[in-house]
């Protein structure tokens, strides 16, 4: 790139010391400078959360001010079309209802009650692994019991009676400490 | 280092461009995958038999509130303080104000009672389930869903 100066004076004394060409460069050590500030600041805020909770497409959380901060649990998410656990569809919902031959008496779902027996046996099972590993630290911390907690991801649409029949199925199972989550309002 | 008698100075600059690049991928990628939805957590015990444990001590009042597809919500309270009352909506939907009133109301006449149970109608929506839970929790720290 030719630098060209203004003023006359100054024309002449290159011209006198013949002709310069000056490569001139960008200089991105500042930029370089913002890019890592900002890298760092997104990489922080993006661990800040030990559990972080995606909602799947579509889904319409309700907004309400206060809650609590996010813990790690087991995840339902409630469609119009599907209950899914832990990301695996467990039962089918037509209009947010279930089927009428996936029901029991006691507002219970057979789909659901198989999908949390399986989750309270994996959960067990772990338990049992972990109390054998270290017999010792197994009631160091709570995570040698078992783990009640249920985080549900429902859409604002849902009607009470599916939400029951996900309460009740999942209390059968012995599941009671739910969490329900909540999109912050300010 | 610079020896005696050499002209040429060790005057070099790393080249930034390639971390430049790397830099954007980054920033662009953790863009796209970071969330920036603000969720939280409302606490929802279940008012369930399986739910009690057999050490608690059942409270001398209990409070159910139960939301009608009408717009009407009815306050049961049974125990030593036996009552049903009924609240007509406000403007089509559920009178907020007029429970939190009512609550307020039943926690100045039972401070010790901390629990309510929430509960509605098969056809109410859950918006309004988390609404009126959000109110109750003003009142009583402990919002029970129930009754199965």
């Amino acid at each position: 790139m030719h630098v060209t100066l203004a003023g006359h004076k100054k024309k002449r004394w290159f011209k006198k010391k013949g002709t310069v060409s000056e490569e001139a460069s960008l200089n991105i050590t500042s930029m370089a400078d913002i890019f890592t500030i900002l890298l760092v600041f997104l990489l922080k805020s993006y661990s800040s959360g030990a559990v972080s909770v995606s909602p799947t497409q579509g889904l319409l959380l309700p907004a309400a001010k206060g809650g609590s901060p996010v813990v790690e649990a087991i995840k339902i998410e409630v469609t119009s079309t599907a209950i899914q656990i832990e990301g695996k569809a467990v039962s089918d919902l037509t209009a947010y209802n279930f089927g009428p031959t996936d029901m029991e008496s006691g507002d219970i779902s057979l789909s659901l009650r198989k999908a949390f027996t399986e989750e309270k046996q994996k959960q067990l099972k772990t338990i049992a692994e972990r109390k054998e590993r270290q017999p010792s630290n197994s009631k160091a911390d709570n995570k040698g019991e078992f783990d009640a907690k249920i985080m549900i991801l429902a859409d604002q649409k849902t009607p009470y009676g599916t939400l029951r029949t996900i309460l009740a199925s999942a209390t059968e199972q012995g599941f009671t400490d739910f969490k329900l989550v909540v999109i912050t309002e300010e | 280092m610079m020896h005696s008698g050499d002209s040429s100075g060790l005057d070099f600059e790393i080249n930034l461009a390639p971390i430049i690049d790397c830099l954007t991928v980054l920033i662009t990628f953790t863009l796209i995958s970071a969330s920036f939805l603000s969720v939280t957590l409302l606490d929802a015990g279940v008012a369930a038999p399986q739910a009690q444990t057999e050490n608690s001590v059942p409270p001398k009042v209990n409070l159910v509130v139960e939301l009608q597809p009408n717009g009407e919500i009815e306050i049961r309270s049974t125990g030593q303080e036996s009552k049903t009352l009924r609240l007509a909506p406000r403007d089509g939907v559920w009178d907020q104000a007029g429970f939190s009133a009512q609550l307020k109301a039943f926690k100045g006449r039972w401070p010790d009672i901390n629990q309510v149970t929430v509960t509605a109608e098969k056809t109410v929506e859950y918006l309004n389930i988390v609404k009126m839970m959000e109110s109750a929790r003003q009142t009583f720290p402990a919002v029970l869903l129930g009754e199965f």
